[in-house]
């Protein structure tokens, strides 16, 4: 018998556990690589929370990571509060933005909702930059006196286990029913009775918790903020570029994307600081026109075909050819 | 669209025809009816209560379902997940007797068997239209809107829609508003024709007695062909 | 500044911007491609007319006789080996698709050029009328953009070609029934759309100095303005154009300067709130 992937499934979910919390935080300790790994797959799995859900790409992703941040760091630098609620606010914040942005937003189409996103994007940026109260241009920064490498980690851990359980559930489940009718098409999923505005909504208030916790955390690490960083489009680009690449509107697919484009990205950035961004514009374009399904969904074409191959050819032996369209 | 003077009532368990020329209003109906446009005025009344400018989910939920001219179907999914879709959010909202599983709609449309597993953007146009009013039947609805069912149909597959359509009146208990501009099929079916004409109801009756109105006459064969 | 001068300055601004916009409006009428990486072609057409002033001393008016042609024939190219293959695939696609392209763009040009501004030392003489100076180079813009839609207008209503644009723009089926092939017609408008950036780019290099992502910028202005007049609306992408050129202008006089930028972008939401298919608008859908 030959190793199905499907067999080997159950065996991921122990050793991502062994990775997580043994391995990484010993063998890594002293760099903040699986920390900020880890800080990537939340943020490209938020992003595929809504736009590999709901067929809507939300171009103002890093809002919520930038707000998240704000919010954690503002709270964390006048020791408001502990850490960990700075954190949880940061997330629950996001996530209110999201619902208020969710208003207007959820009643445009495709591209008015993309390029709605991209201006609300701008928009944010630019109060930020101008806002003196939370430090404007210059940003400000946290102290770091009862700051712990590997507390954070493991919370920044929690938050990335529960992000990807939270997808999961998402997409088993008649949640994951509406996503799929809204995504393939919105005007009958609205004809057999989907709330399609109100899926919309929970998608993107969902997206934006875990984003904003993903920004909060960041800070408590970086121990730093500013506009610039906090509403870079480039971390979109990056969530988009990871979660196409490992599959999009797939729970393992921003997993994938994520460690293999962070990895790559790093690596680039300290040798060719403006070759990575690159490479993300040649992933984007590459995996849209070659394989618009991302890693996960060509392996899972690959084994598919591969298993009605054999059953053909276990079965009355007929040529195989007629499937490799698969 | 415009649509004015548009004024008719239906019976339970009743198919009504709705014809007229393209252009007539037909889907437009259809979409005030469905909560998909709103009406600047007039109402809309199902079993007694207002259901004017209702969401579309909602109306769907009350049990009204509707086809589309153009099948819509979710593309990557099965017929029988596009059913299955269907029946988990309509929360039953007709009292029918039609049947409740997926498959069975299924079946009943002949899309069983095989075809059940095949995705949606597989089918032929005629199967197309076929799991349309599955799909539309997974609501379990009391009214049943179908948009240019017969349309571009084959002869065979004409014949078995027309029986289709009066099985589900006659053992369903469903009420349909059928419409179609090309009339003779329809004709042959329903018990009672509604005539549109530039968005008003230009006849209404028997279909024997509507086929010799000089008006719709006029409408379709007509002077004023601009 | 006084405010009748700001109003000119508003709406000559708001012309160029408008037929930048106009190029947009145009690919998406015809294909549904919302084209993420319209002003990053800017860019492209901005920095091939700096380096024809900068190595050959072409000035860069006279190099619109080169960045035309070459933004349609990239234009033709990147269709023909990119958005082809997305124009039938869900709307999401084509998004990613032209968003990557445009990173790509802005990329390359980071590695080739550096982060650098660059910008034409040439000098317009100022444009005294009605008590409003308009500097030169400004007065040039809007000049341009009002030929650029004069001729576009003509092309669309008076050729064969023109027509088909507007055919497929109405009904992509129904053209196709007429013996309109609408591939053709796709290639074509995306070559007439990635031109109008590039030579728009000819003109901005006269106005400011650019740098290699400065593209994002015009995109997402041409998005504003094409929002407020109605994705597909060639008139009103002028009529936004000119909106958003004298409400970011008169704004300034009461505004930070910092802030100004937002102001379009807050226009924008609200619009699609109250309005969500702009203010000149054709129906959604």
């Amino acid at each position: 018998m030959k190793p199905n992937p499907q067999r080997l499934a159950p065996l991921a979910l122990p050793v991502a556990a062994a990775v997580l919390l043994y391995v990484a935080p010993n063998y890594a300790a002293g760099t903040s690589l699986p920390f900020i790994i880890l800080n990537w797959i939340v943020l490209a799995e938020s992003f595929n929370m809504f736009a590999g859900l709901t067929g809507y790409v939300n171009f103002g992703h890093v809002v919520f990571y930038g707000v998240g941040g704000y919010i954690g760091g503002l709270l964390m630098a006048n020791s408001m509060a502990s850490p960990y609620a700075a954190v949880l606010a940061g997330g629950l914040g996001s996530a209110l933005l999201a619902l208020g942005m969710s208003l207007p937003t959820t009643r445009l189409r495709g591209a008015y909702f993309a390029i709605a996103t991209l201006s609300i994007n701008e928009a944010v940026f630019v109060i930020f930059d101008n806002w003196d109260a939370v430090g404007s241009a210059p940003g400000f920064t946290i102290p770091i006196a009862d700051y712990l490498p590997l507390q954070v980690y493991y919370v920044m851990a929690i938050v990335a286990a529960l992000c990807v359980a939270t997808m999961y559930f998402m997409t088993r489940s008649k949640f994951g029913v509406a996503m799929q009718a809204i995504r393939q098409q919105e005007k009958t999923a609205s004809s057999i009775g989907v709330n399609a505005a109100f899926y919309k909504t929970v998608a993107l208030v969902i997206s934006g918790f875990f984003a904003g916790l993903a920004g909060a955390l960041a800070i408590w690490q970086i121990a730093f903020i500013d506009p610039t960083n906090a509403f870079d489009v480039r971390v979109t680009l990056n969530s988009i570029s990871m979660v196409m690449l490992g599959g999009l509107g797939t729970v393992v697919g921003p997993i994938i994307g994520g460690t293999l484009l962070y990895g790559v990205g790093d690596y680039l950035d300290r040798r060719y600081p403006f070759l990575h961004l690159i490479v993300l514009g040649v992933v984007i374009i590459g995996v849209v026109m070659a394989m618009p399904q991302g890693i996960v969904g060509a392996s899972r074409r690959f084994f598919q075909a591969r298993r009605i191959r054999r059953e053909e050819s276990e079965g009355d032996g007929s040529n195989s050819r007629d499937l490799a369209h698969l | 669209m415009v649509l004015s003077d548009v004024n008719f009532s239906l019976a339970e368990g009743e198919i009504l025809g709705l014809i007229g020329p393209n252009g007539a209003g037909k889907t437009t109906l259809f979409n005030i009816i469905s909560g998909m446009l709103k009406p600047d005025r007039g109402k809309v009344l199902f079993g007694g209560r207002n259901i004017t400018g209702k969401a579309p989910h909602k109306i769907s939920r009350m049990g009204i379902a509707r086809t589309f001219q153009i099948p819509q179907p979710f593309p990557e999914m099965t017929v029988l997940e596009n059913v299955r879709a269907a029946s988990m959010f309509s929360h039953g909202g007709g009292k029918g007797r039609l049947p409740k599983d997926p498959a069975e709609i299924c079946g009943l449309l002949g899309l069983g068997g095989k075809k059940m597993h095949e995705p949606a953007r597989r089918l032929t146009g005629g199967e197309k239209k076929r799991l349309e009013v599955a799909r539309a039947l997974g609501t379990s609805p009391g009214l049943l809107l179908l948009d240019e069912f017969a349309a571009g149909l084959t002869v065979a597959e004409t014949k078995w829609a027309s029986e289709m359509i009066r099985k589900l009146s006659k053992e369903f208990g469903l009420t349909l508003v059928w419409t179609e501009h090309v009339m003779r099929v329809l004709m042959r079916t329903v018990e009672r024709v509604v005539v549109l004409h530039h968005g008003s109801v230009i006849a209404e009756g028997a279909p024997e007695a509507v086929v010799k109105d000089q008006g719709v006459l006029e409408a379709y064969f007509g002077g004023s062909s601009a | 500044m006084i405010l009748p001068e700001l109003v000119v300055l508003g709406v000559a601004y708001g012309l160029l911007f408008g037929v930048l916009a106009l190029g947009l409006t145009l690919v998406w009428g015809v294909m549904k491609v919302v084209n993420i990486a319209h002003g990053d072609f800017v860019t492209v057409g901005a920095y091939s007319s700096y380096w024809l002033f900068t190595l050959a001393g072409v000035h860069p008016i006279l190099s619109l006789l080169f960045t035309i042609p070459f933004g349609f024939g990239l234009g033709l190219l990147v269709y023909l080996g990119l958005v082809r293959r997305v124009a039938n695939a869900p709307e999401l696609m084509s998004l990613f698709l032209t968003f990557g392209l445009s990173t790509l763009i802005s990329s390359l040009l980071l590695n080739l050029y550096s982060p650098n501004q660059r910008g034409v030392p040439i000098s317009f003489p100022s444009i005294n009328g009605l008590g409003v100076v308009l500097p030169g180079s400004v007065a040039i813009a809007a000049a341009y953009s009002v030929v650029v839609a004069v001729l576009l207008r003509l092309f669309l209503r008076r050729t064969f070609w023109g027509k088909a644009i507007r055919a497929v723009t109405e009904d992509r089926e129904a053209a196709l029934l007429m013996g309109i092939n609408p591939e053709a017609v796709s290639l074509l408008s995306f070559g007439i759309g990635v031109a109008i950036a590039t030579s728009v780019g000819s003109i901005v290099i006269l106005l400011q100095a650019v740098t290699p992502t400065v593209g994002g910028d015009f995109t997402l202005l041409s998005f504003v303005i094409v929002v407020l007049g109605g994705l597909g609306s060639p008139l009103g992408a002028l009529i936004g154009g000119v909106v958003i050129g004298v409400v970011n202008n008169v704004a300034s006089l009461y505004l930070n300067a910092a802030v100004t930028p937002a102001i379009g972008f807050i226009v924008l939401v609200v619009v699609l709130i109250v309005r969500p298919s702009g203010i000149a608008g054709l129906k959604p859908d």
